[in-house]
């Protein structure tokens, strides 16, 4: 393939960064159905935890970077007032899932530039409490926002929400590839599978691929199974220089390579939803990091519906393209596959918080954090991806264990 | 029970004479005259050359169903499920979203022809498309 070539060909001009900066702290808030904190409460909590687990003090923290929640302006200004952080460098993001892993890469860039030293990045969105905390708010809440109601081109005929605009692409995928809801499910199963290991996960009850077929359907091909959860939840990360980290409290992880593409032409365009941006995007943080697909130990895929994980393992070359469906019908995703997955369950069955816990989790995995039931055996390397923006942003980053 | 009404085409100014032309049952698209490419949604520039020189064309209504879904579950009070709505991958070039009109939802492909029709809604005309 010419564009593999050139990818090999090209010198990555962000290898001098690789892994020269590092996460060094993580956090997250309580996950699922979490009353009583809004979307910045949760976040401050998650924040407060990842400075914790750093071993760092506020008065270490200079840079704040946010995604979000969608209706707070200038939300990293809301998150410095109310940690009591003057901050060298804030900004908040909008690419969508996508942010979450750009939030890490701008820490790296503006440390670099020796615009601040210690970054707080994060994700925090109430948002189980916003539509079903009780039984007036379930009535009363529109399926479609205003926003959506305006959308020209899409309300008119009937188009509402990010399900149907990933279905779109699932839809095109199998008639293209033979695609099968059985492979579809199989992503779901393993997921859940792992969420079963994870007392913090949302979802609670085993899935089989028999329960999977008979999930209510949502917009075909996609059932309610195919779909992300609905989560109270926060995520946050503390990055700083891999010089300094090696003072710091916890084992820690670098960073090694990452990229980012934005299929910005769209959905609809060229077979932007069959070969995401997750292609280009991972061929530079692999060419940053100096490794093939085949040397990742762990990925952790952006999941907001199964079939985003099913091209996103062709569009990262852990498969060739059209055999995403067989790879994880295979049990490749499974933590004792030969590709471990999403190993917290995910957004699929741990809980939707934009992309955030998937880096937390690349991370403690990496940390060999956990007990053998959960911990993929002697992981040295992670993948994880962001993916949002309208189903065309993507974001790669790409982590090794430190201090060997 | 009073019926809630589908939400209606919002006009920009780029895309205000393409809402106006499919009042008058005309389906146009923007065609650059340096460099022949269509597109939609209609904007002021050819994104393909950058080019200012443009017109409206009369637009062959002809297509392939590039992609497809079918709501199930009710998202909007006006909107009753099951419905289809496609990506129609025009003659012309560009794709444009539709709602795909048929007798049997289930028998939709991906890669069937299909050909313009109107969707009466309210006051409005709405391009949508049918299998040919």
């Amino acid at each position: 393939m010419a564009h593999q070539k050139v990818a090999a060909e090209m010198t990555n001009p962000n290898r001098a960064l690789r892994g020269k900066y590092a996460i060094v702290g993580v956090g997250q808030s309580d996950l699922g159905q979490v009353p009583g904190f809004s979307s910045l409460g949760l976040l401050n909590k998650a924040m407060h935890n990842a400075v914790e687990d750093a071993g760092l003090a506020k008065t270490d923290v200079n840079g704040i970077i946010c995604r979000g929640p969608d209706d707070v302006y200038t939300h990293h200004q809301r998150m410095g007032e109310l940690l009591g952080i003057d901050a060298e460098f804030s900004t908040t993001l909008d690419n969508g899932g996508a942010s979450q892993i750009l939030s890490i890469i701008l820490a790296v860039m503006a440390i670099d530039a020796g615009l601040c030293d210690v970054v707080l990045c994060g994700y925090g969105r109430d948002s189980w409490s916003r539509t079903h905390r009780d039984t007036s708010t379930r009535m009363s809440v529109p399926l479609v926002p205003p926003e959506q109601e305006r959308a020209e081109f899409n309300a008119e005929v009937g188009m509402f929400g990010a399900v149907a605009m990933h279905a779109l692409g699932a839809s095109r995928h199998m008639a293209l590839y033979g695609t099968s809801k059985d492979d579809l499910g199989s992503i779901a199963v393993a997921f859940r599978e792992h969420a079963l290991r994870n007392p913090s996960a949302q979802m609670k009850q085993p899935l089989t691929l028999e329960k999977y077929h008979s999930g209510r359907q949502i917009v075909d091909p996609f059932n309610v199974y195919d779909c992300s959860l609905v989560t109270d939840g926060a995520g946050a990360v503390v990055v700083c220089s891999a010089e300094r980290a090696k003072d710091l409290k916890q084992p820690p992880v670098l960073i090694s390579g990452f990229g980012t593409f934005n299929n910005l032409r769209g959905w609809y365009y060229d077979e932007h939803m069959t070969d995401t941006a997750a292609r280009r995007s991972g061929e530079k943080a692999f060419s940053m990091a100096g490794i093939q697909p085949e040397d990742i130990d762990t990925a952790q895929l952006y999941d907001c519906f199964t079939y985003m994980v099913l091209t996103q393992l062709e569009d990262y070359g852990f498969c060739k393209k059209g055999e995403g469906g067989p790879f994880a019908a295979s049990g490749a995703l499974a933590l004792d596959g030969s590709l471990p997955c999403n190993t917290s369950g995910g957004q699929l069955s741990e809980g939707h918080v934009e992309g955030m816990l998937q880096i937390l989790e690349g991370v403690r995995q990496l940390r060999h954090a956990y007990q053998s039931e959960r911990q993929v055996t002697n992981a040295e390397w992670a993948l994880v991806s962001g993916h949002g923006g309208n189903t065309v942003c993507h974001s790669s980053l790409i982590l090794q264990r430190g201090g060997g | 029970m009073t019926a809630v009404s589908r939400p209606t085409p919002r006009p920009s100014p780029e895309t205000s004479h393409f809402w106006e032309a499919c009042q008058e049952g005309r389906f146009l698209l923007p065609k650059c005259a340096d460099c022949g490419s269509h597109w939609f949604p209609p904007s002021g520039f050819c994104p393909e050359c950058w080019s200012r020189n443009w017109e409206w064309e009369h637009a062959s209504g002809l297509g392939l169903l590039h992609t497809f879904v079918i709501f199930r579950r009710q998202y909007h009070p006006a909107f009753e499920p099951p419905y289809a709505v496609g990506v129609v991958h025009l003659k012309e070039g560009p794709r444009m979203l539709s709602r795909i009109v048929t007798e049997d939802i289930d028998k939709l492909r991906v890669g069937m022809a299909l050909k313009l029709t109107w969707d009466r809604s309210g006051d409005w005309m709405i391009p949508a498309f049918q299998v040919l």
